[in-house]
């Protein structure tokens, strides 16, 4: 055989794997985090479609399919369009680069980290647009809710990834990876690792940061008026990107797919639904910020921090 | 600042291994308490006429005007009731029925009373008229004694009216033991 052709052939396959894998945990995500509140609250959650429920995901996944689809008169057609398609794609990007055990990843790219970046700030995109086509007062406070918190925690993740080069000395997150075979960065990284999660909690909109669609003020906040599958790729573009924030803590901190006994990719799986169900628990736990204390925690607590963890952090490189 | 936060995470993390507070509903149901007031029946006596003498009392104390009565009178040979009359129509419309419970503590005749069937969804606003064929328990129901209030377990002597009668049966043999008295020719 062709070895182009066969190298094309393996790459498409393990895409169809991991986009195929991410969807579906992206929409078992919904059944799991409907389970994970009702417990905490002292309900059943959903039981009725299937055995413990498990089919819900797939009736919500045809009941939106088949719901019209709504392009309101008064809105910018061709952002309105395009907004939700790029929260879905960024979404699901950085999959690309995530090391799912010690040879199967899709791509080693050695500024993994700054591909993480970039495709963070393309997300925001998404957003945004949605809430500025979308010509209504709900999505735009929406959108300029999401535009000034991603940038404001923008700044704290990246910091907290420049605690992760320096300590492992490497961009490409296979080497993030393999540089944790002795010891988690999340011991020597702790103060990285605490500003990391709470940026990531603002990241993804999640409470106690989910101002920007806050529905007590904002019916739905950006994605106010869509409907149908534009509803539902925000939807799951949320939930992909949990996924994908969970993929990359595992991955950065927690030792990706190193682990004893069994092999990496169940490792791997175990850590990810770990962080997962603890956004989960977060998410059911606190309430929500006011916008100005959101910022503040941002500006004021979270980039100190993680300066602080730089200068510690190279400090340690130079004398360990 | 931590501290807090790691409490309030715990008391969510144990309510995940509580007991679940949810009945679900169609397999399983909730005990309904021995006052509940839901479906209302018409009851009979032991020897099966009906208690109901249409006295029009329930209709009159309905908030809602729920109830509507047409009485007649007692054929004296085979009487229906033990009262004048009986209901020829006595209708109950779910509609606008409330569930106060009025009608109960109005009836003299413990005819009416309030059971614990709660399902009462019906297809059509005309389904919920209930009639007196509807309301009616078969004969020899064990009865729901509903006057002096819900909490009485056992029945007392007689109701008010079935007392009067009774009184007034007690004066008549009296009278007709005495015999008539000089003045009263």
């Amino acid at each position: 055989m062709n070895p182009v052709f066969r190298d094309v052939l393996i790459t498409g396959v393990k895409i169809a794997i991991v986009i195929g894998g991410m969807l579906g945990v992206v929409a078992y995500l919904t059944l799991m985090e409907r389970k994970v509140v009702a417990y905490i609250q002292e309900r059943l959650g959903p039981n009725r479609v299937g055995p413990w429920g498990l089919l819900q995901p797939i009736a919500d996944g045809i009941k939106l399919f088949f719901k019209e689809d709504v392009i309101p008169a008064h809105v910018d057609k061709v952002l309105y369009v395009i907004a939700p398609m790029i929260v879905m794609t960024m979404a699901v990007m950085p999959f690309v680069i995530i090391p799912f055990s010690k040879r199967f990843y899709l791509s080693d790219i050695n500024v993994g980290i700054l591909l993480l970046l970039a495709i963070s700030g393309i997300n925001t995109y998404g957003v945004l647009l949605a809430g500025l086509s979308s010509n209504s007062k709900y999505s735009m406070i929406g959108g300029l809710r999401v535009a000034s918190q991603l940038i404001s925690y923008e700044v704290a993740l990246a910091l907290a990834f420049v605690g992760i080069v320096l300590w492992s000395g490497s961009m490409s997150l296979v080497k993030i990876v393999e540089a944790q075979h002795t010891i988690w960065n999340i011991v020597p990284q702790i103060i990285g690792f605490i500003v990391f999660f709470i940026a990531a909690l603002a990241e993804l909109n999640r409470i106690p940061f989910d101002l920007p669609e806050a529905e007590a003020e904002l019916v739905a906040g950006y994605h106010t008026e869509y409907s149908s599958m534009k509803f539902a790729l925000f939807y799951l573009g949320e939930y992909a990107n949990l996924t994908a924030m969970s993929a990359i803590i595992t991955t950065v901190y927690l030792g990706g797919w190193q682990g004893p006994w069994l092999p990496g990719f169940v490792w791997f799986a175990i850590k990810m639904f770990i962080v997962l169900f603890v956004f989960m628990w977060i998410r059911w736990t606190y309430p929500r910020f006011r916008f100005d204390q959101l910022i503040g925690v941002g500006w004021k607590l979270l980039v100190p921090l993680a300066l602080l963890n730089i200068a510690i952090t190279a400090i340690l490189r130079i004398y360990i | 600042m931590i501290g807090p936060l790691i409490k309030g995470l715990s008391i969510t993390f144990k309510y995940i291994f509580k007991k679940k507070f949810t009945v679900q509903y169609p397999e399983e149901r909730r005990e309904l308490p021995p006052r509940a007031k839901w479906l209302h029946i018409l009851q009979r006596h032991e020897d099966g006429t009906e208690r109901c003498v249409a006295c029009m009392l329930c209709a009159s104390a309905c908030p809602t005007e729920a109830i509507y009565i047409v009485g007649e009178e007692n054929d004296l040979n085979n009487p229906i009731s033990h009262g004048e009359r009986y209901a020829k129509v006595w209708d109950l419309d779910l509609g606008r029925c409330m569930f106060c419970g009025y009608c109960v503590e109005a009836c003299p005749e413990e005819a009416l009373a309030m059971t614990d069937e709660y399902e009462l969804a019906v297809p059509t606003k005309k389904d919920l008229v209930l009639h007196k064929e509807d309301l009616l328990v078969p004969p020899g129901t064990p009865p729901i004694h509903t006057w002096l209030g819900f909490y009485r377990e056992e029945p007392v002597e007689a109701s008010p009216v079935s007392r009067a009668r009774e009184l007034h049966i007690e004066f008549e043999e009296y009278l007709k033991r005495r015999g008539p008295k000089e003045d009263e020719i």
